[in-house]
């Protein structure tokens, strides 16, 4: 990959990509969700502005997450939350958890866009089980279906899921 | 030479017999014959050997071959190794499979290492798949359209800046001969050109104040629930809550927006901020929006309606988009619904439609049998047996046969008796 990966072409892809884990992962910390918008939406607006000039060493989701999280610093420390400071920043590996925290908005986010591609009673029934935690017997008396028909469901639903995650390479590679 | 025993023989080899009658007559037999001393050194090995098998495990050859033959099956899964259903995976990663089942999926995992990602991607989604509650999915396309509003609307701010930078070129105001001080330019520029250009400096400035106040983009937040609701308060004061599945788009600053106006799909309700300068107004998908100054009423989804729309409190106006000149106030409890062309109090009950398509030529017949005969048709009369009138046959009589009309050139007449017509003439229409 180039070492200046942000330009004219793919700026809209990577945009489109990280913006919702990034909002929803700055949202975990601050829970303030137009807070969190503001600040990924400025974070992208200075990369835009630079963007041919900016190198990156690592990848581009972790510099997306580097910068995404230092405009969350200043914007807790501006709105004098110390707090919530000392929570989101206060040790050096609870970066590296951070890090992987952005993985797991991504997943999150791929899940709920793939569940939307099962057929209507395949997902409700994964919902309540998987999402909402209820018992493969309470899914099955709740619809009026049999318990084995949920499980047989869930796991139709499980290898689509799949399925739909391993096209994005960002998922699963 | 005495008859020599097994056991002499053993104590002979053991280095008990040292002498005597015994050990002379095994000496005898020794040399006698080589085949004899070849026996007694044989027997002498195993005697030795036989000290250390106290240090040997001994081994089960019958469980040595059946671990060998396993282990050959092994080189080759496919043929002992069956794929799981999926419905014992998921009972795997659930913990519930049975003990001879889980085995099974165990060995399928590890004998390859697709297999076993399987099991990992498996876990990853069911891992997260608890955490999606809370996940606030984004409709990328509207902050994409949001970030490329705000990115022009800085870019127009760095060239309106750029605009405060000399007009002259650098070099030319720094070159010695043009250098003059103000007395001189006033005697070299006539007066009428001063005024003409501050006039024109004027104009400049405004058409630029004007094209930038037009070109106000507003900064848009767009927010999208899926399996929960979400309630939260704007900038402005009014409350918002969101049902599920729903997208809603406003002004990020609604307070300092030109005009309150708000996009939703989905159910929403409003409890908003009474600003009388500022009318509150929803769009419902692309169809009808809703108009208000301070009032609290909702958009919903009806089994009948796409759009729908209920007033709790105050007062409000429903309108079509494409046609603002279709529209309804609405009370505190009144529920429209928008179908497409006109709005329909869902208040009132709608009408029942008991009317059915029926074939023209049993339409007839019933005319005809449920007269008693008394509605006839003019012989030869013309009509496709195969078409059909979409007709109410538990009307009366005079009924039905003005809705036939509808369908059908015919003219029908009273005969003598009561409820007696004839039908003459018939003639579909043609559409």
């Amino acid at each position: 990959m180039s070492n200046r990966p942000f330009n004219d072409d793919n700026f809209q892809s990577i945009f489109k990509t990280y913006f919702g884990p990034l909002c929803n992962y700055v949202n975990s910390n601050i829970n303030d969700w137009e807070g969190s918008r503001e600040i990924v939406q400025g974070a992208f607006m200075k990369i835009w502005e630079n963007r041919e000039s900016i190198e990156v060493q690592t990848t581009v989701k972790t510099y997306l997450y580097s910068s995404v999280r230092n405009r969350m610093i200043d914007y807790i420390r501006s709105s004098k939350r110390r707090e919530d400071l000392n929570d989101a920043v206060g040790q050096e590996d609870v970066y590296i958890e951070d890090e992987k925290e952005l993985d797991s908005m991504m997943i999150r986010q791929e899940i709920m866009k793939s569940l939307d591609r099962l057929k209507p009673k395949m997902k409700k029934i994964f919902v309540l089980s998987k999402v909402e935690g209820l018992t493969y017997g309470e899914v099955a008396n709740y619809l009026n279906i049999s318990k084995r028909s949920v499980e047989d469901n869930v796991a139709k639903a499980l290898v689509l899921l799949r399925e739909d995650l391993k096209k994005n390479e960002l998922i699963f590679a | 030479m005495l008859e020599i025993k097994d056991r002499d023989i053993l104590k002979f080899i053991d280095g008990e017999l040292t002498k005597g009658d015994v050990k002379e007559s095994i000496d005898q037999w020794l040399k006698a014959d080589d085949e004899n001393l070849s026996d007694v050194q044989l027997m002498k090995t195993v005697v030795n050997e036989s000290a250390g098998l106290k240090d040997i495990n001994p081994v089960d050859v019958d469980a040595e071959w059946a671990f060998f033959t396993a282990n050959i099956k092994n080189e080759n899964p496919e043929a002992v190794v069956s794929e799981p259903s999926e419905r014992d995976l998921l009972l795997y990663l659930d913990k519930v499979l049975p003990p001879n089942k889980r085995q099974g999926v165990e060995s399928w995992a590890s004998s390859d290492i697709g297999n076993s990602s399987v099991i990992a991607d498996f876990n990853t989604i069911l891992d997260h798949a608890p955490a999606t509650q809370s996940y606030k999915l984004v409709d990328s396309d509207a902050e994409w359209l949001s970030f490329t509003s705000a990115r022009d609307a800085r870019s127009v701010d760095t060239k309106i800046v750029s605009m405060s930078d000399p007009v002259v070129p650098t070099s030319n105001r720094a070159a010695p001969t043009v250098t003059s001080s103000a007395e001189e330019r006033s005697t070299i520029i006539p007066i009428w050109m001063r005024y003409a250009s501050a006039a024109a400096v004027a104009l400049l400035c405004g058409f630029f104040l004007w094209q930038n106040m037009g070109n106000n983009k507003v900064t848009y937040s767009t927010y999208a629930t899926k399996f929960n609701t979400h309630d939260f308060q704007m900038v402005d004061g009014s409350y918002v809550t969101l049902g599920e599945n729903t997208t809603l788009k406003y002004p990020t600053n609604i307070k300092g927006a030109d005009e309150r106006k708000l996009y939703i799909d989905g159910e929403g309700q409003f409890d908003v901020a009474s600003i009388k300068e500022k009318p509150f107004i929803v769009e419902v998908t692309n169809e009808i929006a809703v108009e208000v100054t301070g009032t609290i009423f909702k958009v919903f989804r009806h089994e009948d309606f796409a759009e729908a729309v209920e007033n709790i409190e105050g007062s409000v106006r429903a309108y079509s988009i494409k046609n603002p000149e279709i529209y309804v106030d609405m009370t505190a409890g009144d529920r429209y619904g928008w179908d497409g062309e006109k709005f329909i109090d869902l208040n009132i009950p709608a009408e029942v439609d008991n009317s059915v398509e029926y074939n023209i030529l049993y339409v007839l017949d019933y005319l005809m049998a449920n007269s008693a005969w008394r509605v006839v048709s003019s012989p030869n009369m013309p009509f496709d047996e195969e078409g059909v009138v979409k007709i109410d046959l538990d009307q009366p009589i005079e009924d039905v046969l003005s809705d036939l009309q509808k369908r059908a050139d015919f003219d029908y007449f009273e005969l003598d008796c009561d409820n007696c017509y004839q039908i003459s003439r018939f003639q579909e229409k043609s559409y």
